[in-house]
């Protein structure tokens, strides 16, 4: 299936999602990214990742309330598919194991 | 108050993004607004906000729905036009009929569309056309309203001193006594279209001017304006300005302009030669002063008004001030009346006395307009009839794409585009064949006709409009039927069953016929009619008579002539003066003794004492003019027995009674002599005119041949030629039969009939191709049926018959539904002549034969076809 590779940013945007729980919605996903990152993060480049992921059915998503602080305009919340939670899952393992496999002597420096 | 973002900014955002995302991304922004404005302030917080709509104009944002759709049906439209040519292949001969009918059709109809509009944009090349009218008068007189389209040659003078309206008044004049012939240098020729005109003539008329200045052209006396055919003819490839032609030999004029011929006014001269050469002449030669003449009718006058909105207060005028023909008739006791036409009712309405050529007639135009626009459906109707019966053939086709989803407004659609394609191809083909038509068509009707596609743009954009009208008029009820049909039905194989559209089918062939049946009615009616015309015994001879125009008096020398000629082989007799067979002149005659208030109108024939003799007519009592009688020559007349008839007097009764008319010298007193046989001497058209025969010695010479080997006559005629240049080395030798004239009276009908067998013949042949094709299709049809028939022992003959059965009886049910209204309009058509045939059952009988011929053989080639199959081929597969 084409597209289960998961990006830098989207495995981010995808975490970030989880980390908001029941409050996940575009702007608030890239305040959350600013704050962690320390970088700047686009709003757009925010959004284009969401829709993508939801295309690639890691994310769903389900119109919140709307409110007078966003003009009238609802929220599109998103939460995390059974795919999506699998993906960022397979990613941690992968890491992991990575991790494992990296020889000890390279972190201690080449003291053997 | 929260500050909101400007608005075009969230417009443009609105309008690039899709619809799921647009109300997410607008509040985020909306919200990140907000705080950027507590943060930065309104400025910034706007730049912020329009680079964030800019940065959101990306691809992922963009309403992506609509491109996936445009895909499918660019692919669908492709399909379309893929099946159809498939279709159309697979079907080749009725694909091809259907199409070539079609072309044909659509030829006849644009080349008829052409006709009508050339025929409705006679003298419309006049810029100032709105503003000219001819002037004639009436007159009432027992009961029957008779209108002269000519006046008098001094009326121009006072239209113009006396109508403050008029802007200028030009005439024009034609010599039709005699013979005008032309010279320059060896070129010698008699030219009959020479008119003579005001110098205003262009200022008036806006001809188109080759060469020359037109505004001065007439000015000098001694000038003449000539087509450029014309001028080809007498100087070659000289240049022509400046150049002196002699007219009627002791004339020298000046070329000072060539003028393109205009064929498309009724006005239609060859040369225009200063009416002040006319006059010039008649001062000199008889002290007859033109501009001064009261009385002679012989000017065509067109007035050119100041205004359009004039017209009817000038009309209104000229009745009240001319009820004595301005003076003309001292007490009148006839109602007289003047008035004018306006300019471009004349060619398709006008047809007084004196007109200047035959005018178009506007019922005749319209009646071809419908035959066009008849064809036009006849093939339509073909078109139809081939589509739907081709159905079966795609019947699977449409149940298949119902099944696979289709919906019924796209088959229509896709049968409409499919028909829409065909129309323009047979359109294409059609301009093709019009190409080849339009020649054939000129030659047949003396028309001009042309089809300027590339100068007036509009002809194309009818064209097309056309095109795509006729495609989709003629795709509609067969998109209708075809996507009607239902898919279980298609699918199974029991489409065969459904028959409910053959009757429509038949119904369009027998509208079809009828129209084919008519036509041709119509061809041997009008054609029988011509040649009893032609061939009716005028009671005059007329057969192997030359009339030699000339153009001046000759008779000190005719008896010369006379004697010379009579020396050679093979001529009868000669003759000077009125010759019979045409018009002659009208003149008042009162009789003694009877007391009537106006002059009785009567034919005027001036004669020789040769014509009796010399047109083999008889005296039905009295005598005939004689040379010994000096009184014969100044109080004797001889009238016809149609005159002696409408006084009431028997040919007996006649003799001695008293004309009287106004002359040249006052009034004339003569005594009848005698009364001659009838004969018609004028048109067919009316009953034999009462007339008055006078001695005069003057007119055409007329020589009589009886000669019975073609060779000797050339022979003959070179002799009399030889004596003819001897004597009168001055007039060229240019003659013609006397048989050919009186034919060329009913050139009319000629052209009529003509234009009428050839639009007969596109109808007959767009019908009978669509007959040919659904025989095709029906023998296809039966194929089986007709194995099984011949297997239990049915003979080709057998077969035959019974696939024409069907065909030829619609056929025959056609004929007999065109009987009643090919009647009617005929016998509507045949009042206009005195003398004519009767239609006869006879002639029914005939057109039934011929379309039945023809149509039996346009589907005896299938029938054969079909007959002759091996029924094992044709019950083989199943």
């Amino acid at each position: 299936m084409k597209g289960t590779y998961l990006g830098e940013f989207e495995e981010l945007v995808l975490l970030t999602v989880g980390i908001l729980h029941d409050n996940a919605y575009g702007l608030a996903i890239t305040d959350e990214l600013e704050s962690r990152t320390k970088r700047n993060v686009m709003i757009s480049a925010v959004h284009k990742s969401l829709v993508r992921l939801e295309q690639k059915g890691f994310l769903t998503s389900q119109l919140g309330g709307a409110s007078k602080a966003r003009g009238g305009r609802a929220k599109k919340l998103y939460s995390l598919t059974a795919m999506g939670k699998r993906a960022l899952h397979d990613a941690k393992i992968l890491r992991n194991s990575m991790w494992d496999d990296v020889p000890t002597v390279v972190w201690k420096g080449g003291e053997i | 108050m929260t500050p909101s973002p400007p608005k075009w900014m969230t417009r443009f955002l609105r309008w690039y993004c899709r619809e799921d995302l647009v109300d997410a991304v607008e509040g985020d922004l909306f919200e990140l607004y907000s705080r950027r404005c507590a943060k930065y302030g309104k400025r910034t917080a706007n730049w912020l906000y329009f680079f964030n709509t800019l940065h959101f104009f990306q691809p992922f944002a963009f309403k992506s729905n609509t491109p996936k759709s445009r895909l499918n049906t660019m692919d669908m439209l492709g399909n379309h036009l893929k099946i159809a040519y498939r279709s159309l292949l697979k079907t080749r001969t009725v694909s091809a009929i259907n199409l070539v009918g079609l072309a044909i059709g659509i030829a006849g109809f644009i080349m008829m569309v052409a006709y009508v509009v050339n025929e409705r944009s006679y003298d419309k090349f006049n810029t100032k056309a709105d503003r000219i009218s001819r002037v004639y008068y009436s007159y009432e007189s027992r009961g029957a309203t008779t209108s002269v389209c000519q006046s008098a040659f001094a009326l121009k003078h006072r239209l113009i001193t006396q109508y403050p309206e008029v802007q200028e008044v030009v005439r024009f004049h034609r010599d039709n006594n005699d013979a005008t012939t032309l010279a320059y240098q060896d070129n010698i020729f008699t030219e009959e279209k020479v008119f003579f005109s005001d110098p205003e003539v262009f200022e008036v008329f806006d001809f188109k001017v080759l060469a020359g200045d037109a505004h001065l052209a007439l000015d000098d006396a001694n000038s003449i304006v000539m087509t450029a055919e014309r001028a080809q003819k007498y100087f070659g490839d000289d240049d022509p300005i400046g150049k002196t032609v002699l007219y009627k030999n002791d004339e020298q004029l000046v070329v000072t302009a060539i003028v393109e011929r205009p064929t498309s006014s009724h006005i239609d001269f060859d040369f225009l030669i200063p009416l002040a050469v006319k006059r010039q002449r008649g001062i000199q030669q008889e002290g007859y002063d033109l501009e001064k003449d009261h009385k002679w009718s012989a000017a065509w006058t067109y007035v050119l008004l100041k205004e359009a909105s004039l017209l009817k207060a000038f009309n209104l005028r000229l009745l009240e001030d001319g009820s004595d023909l301005f003076g003309r008739v001292k007490k009148p006791r006839v109602d007289f009346y003047y008035a004018s036409i306006p300019l471009l009712d004349i060619h398709l309405t006008s047809n007084m006395i004196g007109e200047m050529e035959v005018n178009g007639n506007l019922q005749q135009v319209y009646g071809f307009a419908v035959i066009g626009f008849l064809i036009l459906i006849i093939a339509c109707l073909n078109f139809i009839n081939l589509t739907t019966a081709q159905s079966t053939a795609r019947a699977r086709e449409i149940g298949l794409r119902k099944v696979m989803g289709a919906h019924r407004i796209h088959l229509i659609w896709q049968f409409i585009v499919e028909s829409i394609l065909l129309t323009f191809a047979a359109t294409l083909l059609g301009l093709f064949l019009l190409e080849l038509m339009i020649p054939i068509f000129n030659d047949f009707m003396d028309q001009d006709l042309s089809i300027p596609y590339l100068k007036v743009p509009m002809i194309m954009a009818f064209l097309l409009a056309g095109a795509v009208l006729i495609g989709g008029v003629a795709g509609f009820y067969p998109s209708l039927y075809l996507s009607r049909l239902k898919p279980v039905k298609t699918l199974k194989g029991e489409f065969y069953r459904d028959n409910s559209n053959t009757s429509l089918r038949k119904i369009f062939v027998v509208g079809q016929f009828v129209v084919s049946n008519m036509l041709i009615v119509g061809i041997l009616v009008i054609q029988s009619q011509l040649d009893y015309i032609k061939n009716k015994d005028l009671g005059f001879d007329k057969d192997q008579i030359l009339i030699i125009g000339h153009g001046s008096k000759i008779e000190e020398q005719f008896d010369l002539f006379r004697s010379t000629v009579a020396s050679v082989p093979g001529v009868e007799g000669t003759n000077l003066g009125y010759v019979a067979g045409k018009e002659g002149w009208v003149q008042s005659y009162n009789i003694e003794g009877e007391v009537r208030q106006e002059g009785k109108s009567m034919g005027l024939k001036m004669v020789s004492f040769d014509f009796l003799d010399f047109y083999g007519l008889e005296m039905a009592s009295g005598r005939y003019f004689v040379k010994d009688l000096a009184s014969d020559s100044t109080r004797a007349i001889v009238i016809n027995e149609a005159a002696a008839r409408s006084f009431g007097w028997t040919n007996e009764e006649a003799i001695g009674k008293k004309f009287s008319w106004r002359g040249k010298g006052g009034i004339r007193e003569s005594n009848v002599i005698g009364v001659m046989r009838d004969a018609n001497f004028e048109s067919l058209y009316k009953p034999i005119k009462p007339s008055v025969f006078r001695l005069g010695f003057f007119g055409d010479v007329a020589v009589k041949l009886r000669v019975d080997d073609p060779k000797e006559m050339m022979e003959t005629i070179a002799q009399v030629e030889e004596s003819w240049m001897a004597l009168f080395p001055q007039w060229p030798f240019e003659f013609v039969f006397l048989d050919g004239e009186i034919v060329d009276q009913y050139r009319k009908e000629e052209r009529l009939s003509q234009m009428i067998q050839f639009f007969a013949l596109l109808a007959i042949l767009i019908a009978c191709m669509g007959l040919f094709g659904l025989a095709t299709f029906t023998v296809k049809k039966r194929t089986k049926e007709i194995g099984v028939r011949k297997v239990f022992g049915a003979r080709i003959v057998n077969i035959i018959f019974l696939i024409m059965k069907g065909f030829l009886l619609l056929v025959g049910l056609s004929f007999i539904i065109s009987i009643p209204s090919a009647y009617v309009v005929l016998k509507n058509w045949l009042q206009d002549f005195e003398y004519r045939i009767t239609i006869t059952p006879i002639t029914f009988m005939m057109a039934g034969l011929i379309t039945l011929a023809v149509a039996g053989l346009a589907i005896l080639s299938q029938s054969w076809s079909a007959a002759k199959t091996t029924p094992i081929n044709s019950l083989k597969d199943e």
